[in-house]
């Protein structure tokens, strides 16, 4: 064997500028994670995951390839459901069920998912690349891979790398948008202490709440229902050990899988396309807009309620738990230091799931 | 002159209780801190005056509204 086919079987030969491209992105998110800690646990494995895909002949996108046989875990839909679960059983519906009217904020953050949708239609999106564009706004990474995956699989790389990315941009994203839509008389509002909720209500919650969207909207029944089960797991205080494990180990090893399964859509010729800065911009709009929904919202509130609420709790309905709704009282705690509104903003924060959920069973159903 | 509970606004594991009985605290001085929903956040007085009594000790997982300390106002 000559020395020059010695080095064809390597991989150096066989580079592309595209591949070179996708791992310095790579690097970039690996960089990002480690030295920013920008939601580290997704674009840790999502940033390796674009070098490992973009080797040349390492096979990990061919048919038995490794990327390729977990992938299927997203293709099959089994995976975002399954990370459901152990949300729900990390989730504390509590707030919502002492104060119910939350829920409408929830909705409200929803906003950004379609000003992004018809902002994508206008660009000349499909609209099934549209839809999965806009789910970006409802900033819940699982739900956006969900939807991408049954609408615009395509794109996948792109919707959600952009939902992760703007996900750990979310302290940086909310507060301008908060301060500029609000006063802060209307920031250092206090909030009344929310009554405590009876154990049956939180058992019942789960059980209605699937029962009443799945109803509503039955093709958000997959995420939906996981959602609620794996709560259900939480609140029954019967199955300690599957709670625990739906949480944490689950949770753990499903979160890796999902990170890695995603760089199948990172190769240079899926994902450098130009298409991708457009999908990038539009997330931001629908991110920003979710908050700008979600406070304003409030506001309107506002108009008609006797307990006034902080409108700065409208931004958490923007759905990154509990990041958003920290970031809520961070801001309150800014315009008056005794202000605590975490609570409260768990409310609109887990409504925003809920909202996002529905939202994705309507594109899925519409689309 | 009179005794004031201060309250701890929500649920949460108590981090820190920086006065002990027999300091004089000023309004909004920092008391305390507390951790919820893995959040750090400080406690602080809403009145002046003597703490008299402490009635939560680090480690604590203490409800919305335990009492805190109490404060004789000046």
């Amino acid at each position: 064997m000559s020395l020059a086919e010695l080095l064809s079987q390597t991989g150096f030969l066989s580079i592309t500028w595209g591949q070179l491209v996708m791992w310095a992105i790579g690097l970039v998110l690996v960089y990002l994670a480690i030295a920013k800690e920008y939601e580290p646990y997704l674009l840790l494995p999502i940033g390796f995951g674009a070098i490992l895909v973009n080797v040349p002949l390492g096979g990990m996108i061919a048919d038995d390839g490794l990327i390729r046989i977990m992938y299927y875990g997203i293709q099959y839909e089994v995976i975002p459901p399954m990370i459901f679960l152990g949300l729900g059983a990390m989730t504390d519906f509590g707030p919502l069920i002492a104060n119910p009217k939350l829920m409408l904020l929830g909705a409200g953050a929803q906003f950004g998912v379609f000003v992004a949708f018809f902002g994508a239609l206008a660009l000349g999106f499909t609209l099934p690349e549209a839809a999965s564009i806009g789910i970006i706004g409802g900033a819940d990474g699982p739900t956006t891979i969900f939807l991408t995956n049954a609408k615009a699989s395509h794109i996948l790389g792109a919707t959600a790398v952009s939902a992760y990315s703007y996900m750990a941009l979310v302290p940086v994203i909310i507060p301008p948008l908060a301060r500029l839509m609000t006063t802060k008389e209307e920031r250092a509002m206090p909030m009344k202490q929310a009554r405590p909720v009876k154990k049956r209500e939180r058992i019942l919650f789960p059980i209605v709440a699937f029962l009443m969207v799945a109803l509503l909207v039955p093709k958000s029944a997959p995420l939906m229902g996981m959602f609620m089960m794996g709560n259900l797991l939480r609140e029954s205080g019967v199955v300690k050990r599957l709670a625990d494990g739906a949480q944490n180990e689950m949770m753990n090893i499903l979160t890796l899988l999902l990170g890695l399964s995603i760089s199948l859509k990172l190769t240079a010729e899926a994902f450098l396309q130009w298409e991708v800065i457009m999908v990038f911009a539009l997330g931001l709009v629908a991110f920003s807009c979710s908050v700008l929904g979600g406070v304003m919202l409030a506001k309107l509130m506002n108009l008609f309620l006797k307990d006034k609420i902080n409108p700065l709790i409208g931004a958490a309905g923007l759905s990154a738990v509990p990041m958003a709704a920290r970031v809520v009282q961070v801001e309150g705690m800014k315009a008056n230091p005794r202000n605590y509104l975490l609570m409260h903003a768990m409310g609109p924060n887990v409504a925003g799931v809920i909202g996002t959920l529905v939202a994705a069973g309507l594109f899925m159903t519409l689309v | 002159m009179g005794k004031e509970s201060v309250l701890l606004p929500m649920v949460g594991k108590i981090v820190s209780v920086d006065v002990a009985t027999g300091d004089v605290v000023e309004e909004d001085q920092q008391i305390g801190t507390f951790e919820s929903m893995k959040m750090e956040m400080p406690v602080f007085s809403p009145y002046a005056g003597t703490v008299v009594e402490v009635t939560v000790s680090k480690g604590d997982v203490a409800e919305a509204d335990q009492v805190f300390c109490v404060v004789e106002t000046d």
